[in-house]
């Protein structure tokens, strides 16, 4: 046995030889360039079948360059014909003129298609916007909006915005907007930094308020705003059986028995440095913004609320590599012996703050994030992210450190246009898991 | 027992050996013939009406950037063979899809100018306009002239004038004198009161909806137009071609109902020798939809003959505006560079990536040569025939762009009509590096000893040959030559070798005789190699004379560098 095994790679030599030969001795057809014409000998072979292929064949003004009988033959894996299916689905879709179509509806002056979803956890959805920006009066800006998902979730609002300046909404504006929306699967894990995953739990929101604000621009990048809004809470059981009903498992938070109806002025001030909002490589940005909340009627709820939101956009020699930084923080403090509503409370653990985790996996009465991007261009159009996220919600300054903070990591791509981030797509990767994020727009 | 071990690799190895070298030589090519190498390639025979068949670009941009490179492996296991259709001179015959014209014959510069035009371009008068498309990349008319030609009217984007419709008229010279079929192409001004309207004239939008054409349209298509201060337009007008247009060839495979199309495309040289042509004139948008095939009647016969259209996208060109600084360095999608970015982090940030504005001419566009690396050079997509070229198909195409003068390059620049002289010689000034840097890279990759000549003189033959590598480096320094001739079946029978300082060999009465009695079959009877390299150089050019004692005549029947 051993020395037949031996023997097995003479055997095979010997054989490739005889093949070598073999093949030598075949080649009477080349299959390489430059074969000879046609000589008189093998033309005298040939049968001669008709006049006119005879002619063809003597005639040497009339001979080809190769022998068609040694072509290969097109092989239909890596050397699709004419016609096949797929070509032709393709050229029948580029006939259609869809991409056309669709541009045209994407930049009609009424119609406004929306993609995508309506917050963390609404999931993929369509929507339609209205506005009359055909409309004679620069100052006079009227707009609706429909915004659906998957999951049932829906976003509906109607609002003007005018200029009383008629300065083209440059430097003035008043906005008027009232609104509607159903979160029909809002997850909820506990209070604190200290939350249970296995807490999960959903319940189902339901909103409606308006909001009046006015805007003053003094300077190109500054804004100031001061603003009342009111909303309408409801809470029910969460849509998804496959968790446990928030108002079934914590039965005793604030707000999860009658909802909250609240009144609340508000005052902003933004700074605005960027140099593109779409596709930002330079400049700084930072909101500030200070609500008073008081409850309507019999409930028991009062309290200030601080968000600010501050980012720095560096780029690394050139443009196509930039370092993103972002700081965000919520605060909430109440007024007296008065509660906030467990829904008003600071949140982390979505798409924008903590990409590691599920949605509003920790809520508090505050929270603090930090959002670190090392955004490169790949090639134009697509760029790749690396990114890390930290943060943690907190009921009093104390409890903040570093031991308590949630740290997330990951990366992405992102599919950009001229003149904004058009999709994104990222790993998200923490101690509870890895999460694959779609969103439209770049995270800040 | 280790010894046997040892005779058992050894034998292994010396068998796989002698298998290689034999597997190689069995496939080794038809070197010469003693008939006259083939000239035409005589694919014109009459063929059955084609079915049309057309690719837009989305066909073409999926299938080449992402379909075709998964196909192939990402040609990690690419196989490149040579090129089917070269002759014994390894030139590629004339055929329906290239006439040799500059690299067999040098142009006058008048042909040059007139490339392929018939007619001087729409005549003089009233122009019918005919067909308005508001689609595509640039708005444009059909026109009809007092002769009843019809010309598409193509026109520059607006604060670009000059730049796409010079592209398109230059480009077209330059690829017609190479030896490519195209269209007749030529730079017109009218103005807007030359142009009627036939009331049966439709228009097709954006969406692809067809209408009734208006003198609005009209005016609407001219306000994305480019025009001079005068008032006056110009366009670019091409002539409609002659026959019926069967729709688009491809760079791979071939076209099942043309029995004429026996030859793979992605295996035609001149198909894939067109990726250095249009290195050379920056012809980023090569591809399917900027390919024409038309059915046409030539001496009785009906047959397909194939053309490349539509330059507007060449020099410094991107139709529609200026080329991006990535044009020619990176396909659209660039896995490969996207690749590199990736694995660095971004700090693989290539030259062609800036922001910069390279634009000097508007006339002009973004046309560099200081950057140009044609061994680089990409296309919008990848193009399977492109990637076919080896050193070879190279070297053909280098050497016809060579063949390219000064003179010659000017004549077809002024056929673009720039206003600005200096805008003029700037281009003229880019597309000479061009040629030198594609002629310095790709015949140093051969001998560059060719362009073989005989003479009969009273003691035998002259073999005259060329040495282009020194003749473009333009290089003084004197250059020794070895050179062997042996016989052709049994290349180690030596019948002459030596040294000389001049691109000239003397093959004396005495060495024909030798050459004579060479050879074992009728087939190689009096055929000879010729070897002759550089000294100190390791390419060599090879060519086979054959010597007819019968008739005292030395000719060449083959030769590849």
């Amino acid at each position: 046995m051993i020395t037949r095994l031996r023997k097995t790679p003479v055997i095979l030599c010997a054989l490739l030889c005889w093949l070598a030969m073999t093949t030598q001795a075949q080649s009477s057809a080349p299959i390489e360039v430059k074969p000879e014409p046609i000589s008189q000998e093998n033309q005298q072979e040939q049968k001669k079948t008709t006049q006119d292929s005879e002619t063809k064949k003597t005639d040497p003004q009339r001979q080809r360059i190769v022998d068609p009988a040694t072509m290969p033959k097109p092989d239909p894996k890596t050397n699709k014909p004419p016609g096949s299916t797929l070509d032709r689905g393709i050229t029948r879709f580029e006939n259609s003129k869809a991409l056309e179509k669709l541009k045209v509806y994407f930049s009609h002056p009424i119609v406004h298609p929306r993609f995508g979803g309506i917050g963390d956890g609404s999931g993929f959805g369509l929507g339609v916007e209205f506005t009359n920006n055909v409309s004679k009066s620069p100052n006079l800006k009227l707009s609706a909006l429909l915004h659906g998902t998957f999951r049932r979730y829906l976003l509906t609002s109607a609002g003007i915005s005018v200029d009383p300046t008629r300065g083209g909404r440059e430097r003035f504006q008043l906005d008027f907007t009232g609104r509607y929306q159903l979160r029909p699967r809002e997850q909820f894990y506990g209070l604190g930094p200290d939350s249970l995953r296995s807490n999960r739990s959903n319940y189902n929101l339901q909103e409606r308020g308006f909001n009046f604000a006015s805007v003053f621009k003094p300077t190109k990048s500054l804004r100031l705003g001061a603003g009342l809004d009111f909303s309408s809470t409801r809470i029910f059981d969460g849509t998804d059986n496959r968790f446990a009903k928030t108002p079934k498992l914590f039965p005793a938070l604030p707000g999860i028995a009658r909802g909250a109806s609240l009144l609340s002025p508000q005052i902003f001030i933004e700074f605005d440095q960027r140099n593109d909002k779409g596709n930002t490589t330079k400049g700084v940005y930072a909101n500030l913004m200070a609500s008073s909340n008081d409850s309507v009627g019999k409930d028991d709820f009062g309290f200030v609320n601080l968000k600010l939101d501050a980012r720095g956009y560096l780029p690394l020699g050139t443009p196509r590599r930039v370092l993103a930084a972002r700081l965000i923080g919520n605060f909430n403090n109440e007024k007296g012996g008065s509660h906030i509503p467990f829904f008003r409370l600071a949140r982390l653990g979505d798409a924008q703050t903590l990409r590691g985790y599920r949605p509003f996996r920790f809520y508090g009465r505050n929270a603090l994030a930090a959002n670190l991007e090392y955004r490169f261009e790949l090639i134009p159009g697509i760029g790749a992210l690396a990114f890390t996220d930290v943060g943690q919600v907190f009921d009093r300054r104390a409890q903040l450190s570093a031991q308590g903070l949630h740290a997330t990591w990951g990366g992405g791509v992102e599919f950009k246009s001229k003149k904004s981030t058009m999709f994104r797509i990222l790993v998200g990767k923490s101690g509870e898991g890895t999460r694959l994020i779609f969103g439209f727009g770049q995270t800040f | 027992m280790r010894l046997n071990r040892w005779l058992e690799a050894a034998v292994f190895a010396s068998c796989l050996a002698v298998s290689c070298a034999y597997t190689t030589l069995a496939q080794r090519p038809h070197l010469y013939s003693k008939h006259e190498p083939i000239r035409l390639d005589f694919d014109m025979e009459t063929i059955k009406k084609p079915a049309t068949y057309e690719t837009g670009y989305l066909y073409d941009f999926t299938n080449n950037t992402f379909f075709k490179p998964f196909q192939n492996g990402f040609g990690i296991a690419r196989q490149t063979r040579e090129a089917y259709n070269v002759n014994t001179l390894d030139e590629v015959p004339d055929s329906s899809w290239f006439t040799n014209r500059n690299g067999v014959r040098t142009m006058s510069v008048e042909e040059i100018k007139r490339g392929p035009n018939e007619t001087d371009g729409p005549a003089l008068g009233p122009l019918t306009v005919v067909k308005g498309k508001s689609n595509g990349i640039t708005p444009g008319f059909q026109v009809k002239d007092s002769r009843g030609d019809i010309y598409l009217l193509k026109f520059d984007p607006v604060g670009y004038l000059e730049m796409s419709s010079g592209a398109e008229a230059i480009s077209t010279r330059l690829f017609y004198a190479i030896g490519y079929h195209v269209p007749q192409n030529t730079i017109f001004r009218f103005r807007r009161d030359q142009l009627k309207l036939d009331p049966k004239a439709t228009f097709t939008d954006g969406l692809g909806q067809k209408r009734q054409l208006t003198e609005a349209d009209v005016d609407a298509i001219l306000k994305l137009a480019a025009s001079y201060p005068n008032g006056e337009y110009r366009a670019l007008a091409s002539k409609f071609l002659k026959g019926k247009p069967v729709g688009n060839f491809t760079f791979a495979g071939t076209r099942e109902d043309d029995p004429n199309d026996i030859i793979p495309h992605e295996h035609r040289r001149d198909l894939r020798g067109l990726r250095l042509f249009s290195a050379w004139l920056n012809h980023n948008d090569i591809r399917n939809g900027n390919n024409l095939d038309m059915f046409v009647k030539e001496d009785g016969r009906e047959f397909i003959r194939h053309y490349l259209i539509d330059f507007g996208s060449t020099l410094g060109s991107d139709t529609a505006f200026p080329n991006g600084n990535d044009v020619g360095f990176a396909h659209q999608v660039d896995f490969k560079e996207a690749g590199k970015s990736l694995i660095t982090f971004g700090l693989y940030q290539p030259h062609w990536r800036s922001d910069e504005n390279r634009v000097q001419f508007t006339s002009v566009g973004n046309f560099d040569s200081d950057k140009f690396k044609p061994q680089q050079w990409k296309s919008n997509f990848p193009i399977e025939a492109f990637q076919n070229m080896t050193d070879r198909d190279a070297y053909w195409a280098a050497k016809i762009i060579s063949s390219f003068s000064n003179q010659q390059i000017r004549a077809a620049v002024e056929t673009g009509e720039l206003s600005d002289p200096k805008a003029a010689e700037y281009l003229i000034q880019q597309l000479v590096k061009r040629r030198d840097a594609i002629v310095r890279e790709y015949i140093s990759r051969r001998s560059g000893l060719d362009e073989v000549q005989l003479q009969q003189v009273t003691n035998g033959w002259i073999v005259n040959f060329n040495d282009l590598k020194m003749q473009f480096a333009r290089n003084d320094d004197e250059t020794m030559y070895e050179y062997q001739v042996s016989d052709a079946e049994t290349p180690n029978r030596i019948l002459a070798s030596g040294k000389v300082d001049d691109t000239q060999l003397t093959f004396s009465t005495v060495l024909l005789q030798q050459m004579a009695a060479c050879g074992n079959t009728e087939a190689n009877r009096g055929v000879a190699q010729l070897k002759i390299k550089r000294t100190g150089e390791k390419k060599e050019m090879l060519a086979w004379l054959f010597y007819d004692q019968s008739r005292n005549e030395l000719r060449l029947v083959g030769q590849l560098n």
